[in-house]
């Protein structure tokens, strides 16, 4: 009896230990962007199974619709009906939902693209990581700067190489789901010369791995 | 008495240069929380509204001349900018990889830049180089049997 108790605990130990392996999350989302002259504001809910790969948003503002995202494709459908398929990049491997599933989210994925660590910083309750493009992306990338605070992701500041901001991006608000922690609020500041789009994202009633929905986390999508 | 007054020195000093080697971009990370507010108080109200009455949508508010949205000059979010890649010549990709092979796949890649276009290229490369093989050995036992060999 011992003995087999013993075994159970030595099974079940790294599960304990290593907490749960998270595939899937979805959640309510809300954009809201303004830049000079017009606004936008979406409203759905979202849908990501890491091992299916597609990210998938049920958008029900400003009309009823369905995105899906997979690979370098995003399919639009309204009323389960393809609308339109056009080539983007892909919104998937570095969408924050890949980022917080695959616990990557501290460095934005950064260790896993062309940029290597330059200079790792503390000023103040911030810790700031600079990030530079490999030699044969210099022309075209320019510097990340990376700030975590209490060891979440905190901002992102992303310049082009002339070392102007083009881009600033900050993590709020963070919540934690079954001992994942995920940012309820975003907001990115886009500059292009002297203008500036500002978008506001928030998420809310998040769920890590549910089993059903398969409809959405899977979304059939049209063979070619 | 000096002593002391050469190690306190000697940890300012320290302190200083600790704080000015640490000292970096945080002032980067910020943004006016009260101007974004104000900004996007608009926006704000109307994502109240629409939360409070479900299944309402863009169209049927302009319709009814809801104050919400007028003033707001709204954009489509999903107007598709970059149309999806047309294979090379209209001919599908398929036939690219199944006629020319590996030089097809190479076309459909360059040309349209697309994973799906450039699969498609790579199955039809595979089916064709199958067939290809079925047809040669195919054709050597036909030319075998014919010469008594079987």
């Amino acid at each position: 009896m011992v003995l087999r108790i013993l075994v159970l605990i030595t099974c079940l130990l790294p599960k304990i230990v290593f907490g749960q392996h998270f595939f899937r999350i979805e959640g309510d989302i809300t954009v809201k962007e303004k830049s000079d002259l017009q606004s936008q504001l979406t409203i759905g809910r979202f849908y990501y199974d890491k091992n299916i790969g597609k990210l998938v948003y049920h958008i029900t503002f400003p009309e009823k619709q369905v995105l899906v995202s997979k690979d370098t494709v995003l399919y639009h459908f309204i009323a389960d009906t393809l609308n339109s398929r056009t080539r983007s990049f892909d919104m998937t491997k570095f969408s924050i939902f890949n980022l917080c599933l695959e616990n990557q989210l501290n460095n934005y994925g950064m260790e896993n693209t062309f940029y290597k660590v330059e200079d790792v910083d503390k000023d103040g309750d911030l810790v700031i990581s600079t990030w530079v493009p490999g030699k044969s992306h210099q022309k075209y990338f320019g510097k990340v700067l990376i700030s975590t605070k209490d060891n979440r992701l905190f901002g992102i500041i992303f310049m082009n190489p002339e070392g102007e901001i083009v881009g600033k991006q900050f993590f709020e608000d963070y919540t934690v789901v079954n001992g994942l922690a995920f940012p309820k609020r975003m907001v990115k500041f886009t500059y292009m010369g002297d203008k500036q789009t500002s978008q506001i994202t928030t998420f809310d009633n998040l769920k890590l791995n549910n089993l059903n929905e398969k409809k959405y986390y899977d979304y059939p999508l049209p063979a070619r | 008495m000096r002593m002391k007054k050469t190690l306190l020195t000697s940890l300012i000093a320290l302190v200083i240069a600790v704080n000015g080697v640490f000292a970096g971009n945080a002032e980067l990370f910020t943004y006016d929380q009260d101007q974004l507010n104000n900004e996007f108080a608009d926006l704000n109200m109307l994502e109240n509204y629409v939360k409070i009455n479900e299944g309402i949508t863009l169209t049927s508010l302009i319709n009814e001349n809801n104050p919400l949205v007028a003033g707001i000059s709204f954009v489509n979010p999903f107007n598709p900018a970059i149309p999806f890649g047309e294979p090379p010549l209209g001919i599908p990709s398929f036939w690219w990889g199944c006629i020319i092979g590996v030089w097809g796949i190479a076309v459909v890649y360059f040309v349209t830049e697309d994973k799906e276009e450039t699969k498609q290229a790579l199955k039809g490369c595979i089916i064709g180089t199958l067939v290809w093989v079925i047809l040669y050995f195919g054709f050597y036992v036909w030319i075998l049997g014919n010469a008594g060999w079987f």
